[in-house]
């Protein structure tokens, strides 16, 4: 009986996500990214498929990004301010539980449209297993992206603050070896003080972010191949990080005053 | 009795008069410019979203349609060839595996009839070609086609058909690229020298066919004659 509880919330998740037309846009995300990639793929005077498949993959990538984080804060904003969320507290349900359940919910949205966006590359020359590892390292990506999103709102409420968080945190680590890279030159020698007092700080944020760059590489579907390695610690870096964001997440809804 | 505004009128109108402001004012034209100073790949690592081979695709892109701007097809002449290159040096090193500046280089941009920017090209290939040889071999096999036939510099092609030759590993060119050298050799009188070269392939331990090894061994035969020839005079 109680595990019945929490299904109840997995469930409105999913019914949230078609009712207030989240699956209409991703489809049209789809398509814009269809687009965008046979116009590159137009332009292109080499690999022609290759390039469709990258171009595809890397708009494909942020659209997913953009569209679950806005779409995680603003309905988890919405819930937390309005009733939606004491209401379901008011089943025998625990705080915890109405995360894990939320979490769920959004999770299998996740690999439902990743497995959407991974069909049209099937189409393509390129080895069903690079594609698998592409997807693979798509979901743990979205994973982080949900779970980052749900602990802005638990943290701040508000969700233009969330979303202009989250874009920020979300492109820096998109690029943070890059700026690791650049830091670590500067400060071991190649810059002057006033350029190593800002190298400091951005090589510490850089550890705080998760290395995504390292994630569903575009030119993994343009050259073909999966570097080594590469998916065994996204998965371990992914099971890191989103289990210290739902810690963080625990604490923060555990402290909120509905 | 009450008048409403004409709501669905006024839009209308207001739509209209914004698709006449849009046709009647058109963009201003820019003035043309040339290619602009390289970026370093460094600085476009950093903004690339850690996707430096689809940065490197959107630059390719950029750099091929760069001689028509403000609606005027530029000509090639016109161009800057060392920013230029730099922007393919650009190019290469966010991907070390795209062919495009090889191939742009060696195939759109050589097809100039200023013989400076040609040889600016050549160069490019050369290096190009120096840091890959086995993947860019033939673009630089190209450019020593032109520089025997379109620049009439056979020192020049004999340098670049040398580069294809020493920089590979037996066996990684086709005949054709490999045979430049000597057959250059033998056009401009060296004939000591491309039998040496003759011999080099022939003890590489490359595998060859039947019907290459005959043709070497024929050529070698006729570049000895010609030598025991010019020793008799």
């Amino acid at each position: 009986m109680a595990i019945d509880k929490p299904f109840v919330i997995v469930k409105y998740t999913l019914i949230e996500a078609v009712s207030r037309r989240f699956v209409l846009l991703f489809a049209a995300a789809i398509l814009l990214s269809i687009v965008i990639s046979l116009y590159a793929a137009s332009l292109s005077m080499l690999e022609k498929q290759q390039t469709l498949a990258a171009f595809y993959g890397f708009s494909m990538r942020l659209f997913s990004a953009g569209l679950f984080a806005a779409w995680v804060i603003t309905a988890e904003a919405r819930s937390l301010d309005q009733a939606n969320a004491p209401l379901f507290l008011a089943l025998p349900v625990s705080r915890v539980q109405y995360l894990l359940a939320r979490l769920c919910g959004y999770a299998l949205i996740a690999v439902i449209a990743q497995l959407a966006i991974t069909l049209p590359l099937l189409v393509l020359p390129i080895s069903s297993g690079t594609v698998l590892a592409w997807a693979l390292s798509s979901v743990c990506e979205l994973l982080i992206v949900i779970m980052l999103a749900m602990t802005l709102v638990l943290i701040f409420s508000q969700s233009v603050v969330c979303l202009f968080l989250f874009t920020v945190i979300y492109l820096f680590a998109r690029s943070s070896g890059e700026f690791w890279r650049h830091s670590n030159t500067i400060l071991n020698g190649g810059g002057g003080l006033e350029q190593k007092i800002i190298a400091w700080p951005l090589k510490l944020i850089t550890y705080l972010v998760p290395r995504l760059e390292e994630y569903a590489g575009a030119y993994w579907l343009l050259r073909d191949t999966v570097p080594p390695m590469s998916l065994r610690n996204v998965t371990l870096e992914t099971a890191v990080y989103v289990l210290l964001l739902l810690a963080i997440a625990v604490e923060r809804i555990r402290k909120r005053a509905f | 009795m009450k008048r409403y505004l004409p709501i669905k009128f006024l839009q209308g109108l207001l739509f209209l008069g914004f698709i006449l402001f849009k046709l009647a004012i058109t963009p201003a034209m820019t003035p043309e410019k040339d290619i602009p100073l390289p970026i370093t790949a460094d600085h476009i690592r950093l903004v690339a979203l850690g996707e430096p081979p689809l940065a490197a695709k959107l630059v390719a892109f950029w750099l091929l349609t760069v001689d028509v701007q403000a609606g005027n097809w530029l000509r090639l002449e016109e161009l800057n060839y060392p920013n230029l290159t730099g922007w393919l040096e650009t190019i290469q090193e966010l991907d070390p595996w795209s062919e495009y500046p090889g191939m742009v280089a060696s195939g759109v941009f050589i097809d100039v009839k200023d013989s400076q920017r040609i040889r600016w090209i050549i160069d490019f290939v050369l290096r190009n070609f120096e840091q890959a040889p086995e993947r860019r071999w033939r673009w630089l096999a190209q450019c020593a086609v032109l520089a025997k036939y379109r620049l009439h510099d056979r020192p020049l092609a004999l340098r670049l058909a040398s580069a294809l030759r020493t920089h590979t590993r037996p066996g990684a060119l086709p005949a054709w690229a490999r045979d430049m050298e000597f057959l250059l050799l033998q056009e401009i009188g060296e004939y000591e020298t491309a039998r040496q070269v003759i011999l080099g392939i022939l003890q590489s331990g490359e595998a060859l066919e039947p019907r290459e090894q005959a043709f070497l061994l024929q050529r070698l035969r006729e570049l000895e004659s010609d030598l025991s020839g010019r020793y008799v005079e």
